[in-house]
């Protein structure tokens, strides 16, 4: 028998101790997907490194989950610029290689 | 095994109140939150420490062991024997706790191995992070994102390459016939994880810039030839050079302008199959000539009238 791959939400907020409200809020604001199967909420594993992010932003540092969007978009934003910096680097690189 | 002074750490004096310990803690871990500093390893370590000494501070027990044994802990036989005690007790613990799975872990499996420094481990033994108390958080290091440029011609073989990312150096073998835009994952080389959690990936992706002579469509190559106007109406041979090296070509007399001609095999090497390539697509271009003579113009009017 194939295990289930989708993870029980009740499950996921007591082993992290959040209230499910977290989770349906982050789900509200389209941070994290759910999916509903028989009455029951479950996330996917590929959306579990996502989710437990957001709850060290909000276990470590205190941040309220309605603020989590922006502190989400801004991080994007910065992981973008980061990969901007990376490419223009390398290409960079190049060029100095071909130069040579 | 150096010794760290958890206050400066969190830069508040000894008497610091819980309250203060707290507001210090959050006040840093805002600063050097791993989730916050993508792949940025230093602020990971930072946070490390600062994660460490609120976890000794912030807990009555903790702290008051910290207290009366951080400072002089090289010189200090109590210590040692309380040390030893502590041992003895993870040793029972760990019985206790064998074949059972108590222990806390990421769904993501970002728990597990040692988070503490050294110190932290010979104060409070390998566990005192991990049970009771606040939840100690361990995190699966950043993913670092790179792109590696090549030409057309690098890409044709396998060869390697260097790449620097986040200040280290990392070798890797590009394989022939490796597809502008493609992406590969070295597993462990991205950011290295926070509180023994695993490192992430590198992901690289492969940026081949446009050849000024032959185009790619797959493992297809294709590459315009001009011919001189004599050789396509007349026929005859011409010498073409392949990635692969020249080769002798015959053009059948009356070849057309535009017309094409596939080389079976000499186009470029499929990706990771060994000897198996793609075909080359020989686009003839006519050239007229210029400047005829007076005797060349006096020619071509008279095949024109014929």
């Amino acid at each position: 028998m194939q295990p289930n791959p989708l993870i029980p939400v009740s499950e996921f907020c007591i082993h992290h101790h959040v209230e499910i409200a977290f989770v349906n809020s982050l789900e509200q604001q389209g941070l994290v997907e759910t999916i509903c199967v028989e009455q029951s909420v479950y996330v996917q594993p590929e959306q579990l490194p996502r989710l437990e992010k957001l709850v060290r932003l909000h276990q470590d540092l205190a941040i309220h989950p309605d603020d989590l969007d922006v502190v989400s978009n801004l991080l994007e934003r910065l992981e973008g610029l980061q990969g901007e910096i990376s490419q223009l680097q390398n290409q960079l690189m190049f060029y100095q290689r071909r130069a040579d | 095994m150096d010794f760290i002074d958890y206050y400066s750490v969190l830069g508040i004096p000894k008497t610091a109140s819980d309250e203060d310990i707290k507001k210090a803690y959050r006040k840093l871990a805002r600063k050097h939150h791993p989730d916050l500093n993508p792949n940025d390893a230093e602020a990971s370590k930072k946070f490390q420490q600062i994660n460490e000494a609120n976890e000794v501070l912030s807990d009555p027990e903790k702290r008051k062991k910290y207290d009366q044994y951080g400072k002089d802990w090289q010189h200090a036989d109590q210590f040692e024997e309380a040390r030893r005690g502590n041992a003895k007790r993870q040793q029972q613990s760990r019985r206790q706790y064998a074949g059972s799975d108590t222990g806390d872990h990421d769904f993501s499996g970002g728990f597990g191995g040692s988070d503490f420094s050294d110190f932290f481990s010979s104060m409070f033994g390998q566990d005192a992070g991990s049970r009771g108390g606040r939840q100690r958080a361990q995190f699966r290091g950043q993913d670092y994102q790179a792109e590696l440029n090549l030409n057309l011609r690098e890409a044709y073989t396998t060869h390697k390459q260097t790449l620097t990312v986040d200040g280290k150096n990392i070798r890797i073998t590009v394989p022939a016939g490796i597809e502008n835009g493609q992406k590969i994952k070295l597993a462990g080389y991205g950011a290295p994880g926070v509180n023994g959690g695993p490192n992430g990936d590198l992901y690289i992706t492969f940026v081949i810039a446009d050849d000024s002579r032959y185009k790619r469509k797959g493992d297809d190559l294709y590459v315009d030839e001009e011919i001189d106007l004599y050789t396509a109406l007349l026929g005859g041979e011409k010498i073409i050079e392949t990635l692969d090296g020249k080769v002798k070509l015959t053009v059948p007399p009356e070849t057309q302008n535009g017309a094409k001609v596939r080389l079976k095999g000499k186009g470029f090497p499929v990706y990771k199959q060994d000897g198996s390539f793609g075909d080359l697509y020989i686009q003839w271009q006519i050239k007229l000539p210029t400047k005829l003579t007076d005797e060349q113009k006096d020619l071509f009017r008279k095949l024109a009238a014929m």
